[in-house]
């Protein structure tokens, strides 16, 4: 598991690479927690070459979420592998978190709504 | 060759000699140091890193009493060492009973007293730390040159170092052994736990008048986070559900009891009442939430309750992440149902999403199965995933096969394809079937 995040103006985007599971969700937790902090007002997790999330990776996602909404900050996902999307829909995490079919949807139509940008 | 010239290559010659001679005390001294360090590169062994600084220290400047301070590897100890000719007395000292001869540890430079009692005291540092200081006392103080005093810095210099490698390397054994004593106690610890888990999860069949229920599960840890319970909640209803606490280890396995404890709690709490598990799940979720935990532990639970007459089972879902299937005999066929809800969490207090009921009819002979992820998200061969319609067509292959035989049929085909001989996640299995 790999994550790595770059900032375009007032937009965090976070790429996560491989498996979250049990071995590594506390990696996965600290570096997410860590990325999301900072001046951006949109963050935008892809999850493009994330194979594999178990259910305490989920429950980082949400506090990831819950703790970008603490700081007025919204997050967003991206490009969610079905096997993924799947975990979303099931738990009805996806009728709470922004989900886009890719990054560069994500940034276009963020970037129309009327946040600081 | 003239007078003169004889003088002048007498002069030479004896110049070259005393060169000659420097550079072979300095080809000594350096003997000398390889050879203490070699020495010193054998062993880690603080005992007989000291005896080597001693012994070598008294090669190069001689005297015949040789006291020896030095750190402990446990905090506030010291061990004093005092060499009389051939004998050695050590005792080990705490801070508070350094005396007089200890003080020169506290020294930045080498102290050389040539007074009527003469003594060298040499401390010892590393990196600023006092570690320890030689005094030699009765040495002959004539021999005492420059070059030996400059070795001596050099010796003070590399046995600070070494010292302080074998404490912490001394250390580092003893926190070695304490860690592995505690791993000791919490893994037999956790062993007892996964006892009292056991008892709490049983396996094995239940029989409510026509109906047949079968429970089963494999642990990959110590303590898991997958439960099932079945019970009888009146004459014609019966609950059962399968959840997964989220991560596994002590904290999972400690709510696995507080769901046990509370779906039966909260059942009783309809009695003489109609049940819904969407119900069950909404008290459920109120009680979580009693709890302050962290986001990422929140159960996924799947619960339906079972009537025994009218054959039906209303399920809800509470973001169980496998599908139950439904095995219906008469048709042939393995079907599998979209089921959706929040998971029981303390996610976000200002949101509620209605829990949803779904029924379904059991004909005679049908099995009902509920599996944890541990079995869909299983990898194989080339990292693959088995997935849920790779297990339906498991079960679809071993459909005659009884609500026992079909777990074991599942956990075959799961052992073909397991290459590294453990699983990652635990399985947990309820299986129903109606009596035909």
């Amino acid at each position: 598991m790999l994550v790595e995040a770059l900032t375009q103006g007032k937009m965090k985007l976070i790429n996560v690479f491989g498996e979250v599971g049990f071995e590594n969700h506390s990696e996965f937790k600290e570096s997410m927690l860590r990325n999301i902090q900072g001046d951006e007002s949109i963050i935008i997790v892809d999850m493009k070459n994330l194979t594999y999330l178990n259910s305490m990776g989920l429950g980082v996602i949400v506090k990831a979420y819950s703790e970008s909404k603490k700081q007025g900050k919204e997050l967003v996902l991206s490009s969610l592998q079905d096997n993924i999307k799947k975990l979303f829909t099931i738990t009805k995490l996806g009728r709470i978190i922004s989900i886009y079919k890719s990054k560069e949807e994500a940034i276009e139509l963020l970037s129309k709504q009327d946040v600081n940008i | 060759m003239d007078s003169r010239e004889r003088g002048d290559l007498l002069k030479e010659n004896k110049k070259l000699q005393k060169s000659l001679e420097k550079v072979s005390l300095q080809n000594a001294e350096l003997l000398m140091l390889i050879d203490f360090l070699s020495t010193l590169l054998v062993t880690t062994d603080i005992e007989k890193i000291t005896y080597i600084i001693v012994s070598h220290i008294r090669k190069v400047v001689g005297g015949r009493v040789i006291k020896f301070v030095r750190k402990e590897p446990k905090a506030d100890k010291y061990a004093y060492y005092i060499v009389k000719d051939k004998n050695i007395k050590k005792v080990f000292l705490n801070r508070g009973q350094l005396g007089k001869d200890c003080f020169f540890m506290y020294c930045n430079k080498l102290y050389i007293s040539y007074e009527d009692k003469s003594f060298i005291a040499i401390p010892m540092k590393y990196e600023g730390e006092n570690i320890g200081a030689i005094i030699i006392e009765e040495f002959d103080n004539k021999t005492l040159k420059n070059q030996i005093i400059k070795l001596i810095e050099v010796y003070s210099l590399i046995s600070g170092i070494i010292i302080k490698n074998c404490i912490l390397t001394a250390q580092f054994e003893i926190e070695k052994k304490v860690i592995l004593e505690q791993n000791r106690k919490i893994s037999e610890d956790l062993q007892y736990a996964q006892k009292i888990q056991e008892y709490l999860l049983p396996r094995g069949e239940h029989h409510f008048d026509n109906y047949y229920f079968c429970c089963n599960h494999i642990q990959a840890q110590y303590l898991g986070g997958d439960f099932y319970d079945v019970f009888q909640f009146n004459d014609n209803k019966i609950i059962f559900y399968i959840a997964d606490v989220s991560g596994n280890g002590v904290s999972s396995a400690l709510f696995t009891l507080f769901l046990k404890q509370a779906v039966r709690g909260i059942a009783n709490s309809f009695n003489g009442l109609p049940i819904y598990p969407s119900k069950i799940l909404e008290k459920l979720h109120i009680r979580f939430n009693d709890f302050i935990v962290e986001e990422e532990l929140y159960i996924g639970i799947l619960i339906g309750v079972l009537d025994t007459e009218k054959h039906q089972a209303v399920l809800c879902n509470g973001g169980h992440n496998v599908e139950p299937i439904h095995i219906k005999i008469s048709e042939k066929k393995v079907l599998s149902y979209k089921l959706e809800g929040l998971p029981i969490n303390n996610w976000f207090k200002d949101l509620k999403f209605p829990y949803e009921d779904k029924s379904i009819y059991l004909d005679k002979n049908d099995r009902f199965i509920l599996l944890t992820d541990g079995a869909t998200d299983f990898k194989g061969r080339g990292n693959n995933t088995l997935g849920l319609e790779e297990i339906k067509k498991v079960l679809y292959k071993n459909m005659s096969l009884d609500c026992d035989m079909q777990f074991g049929g599942l956990l075959k085909h799961i052992n073909v394809l397991n290459t590294e001989n453990t699983i990652k996640d635990d399985i947990a299995f309820l299986c129903l079937r109606r009596k035909p």
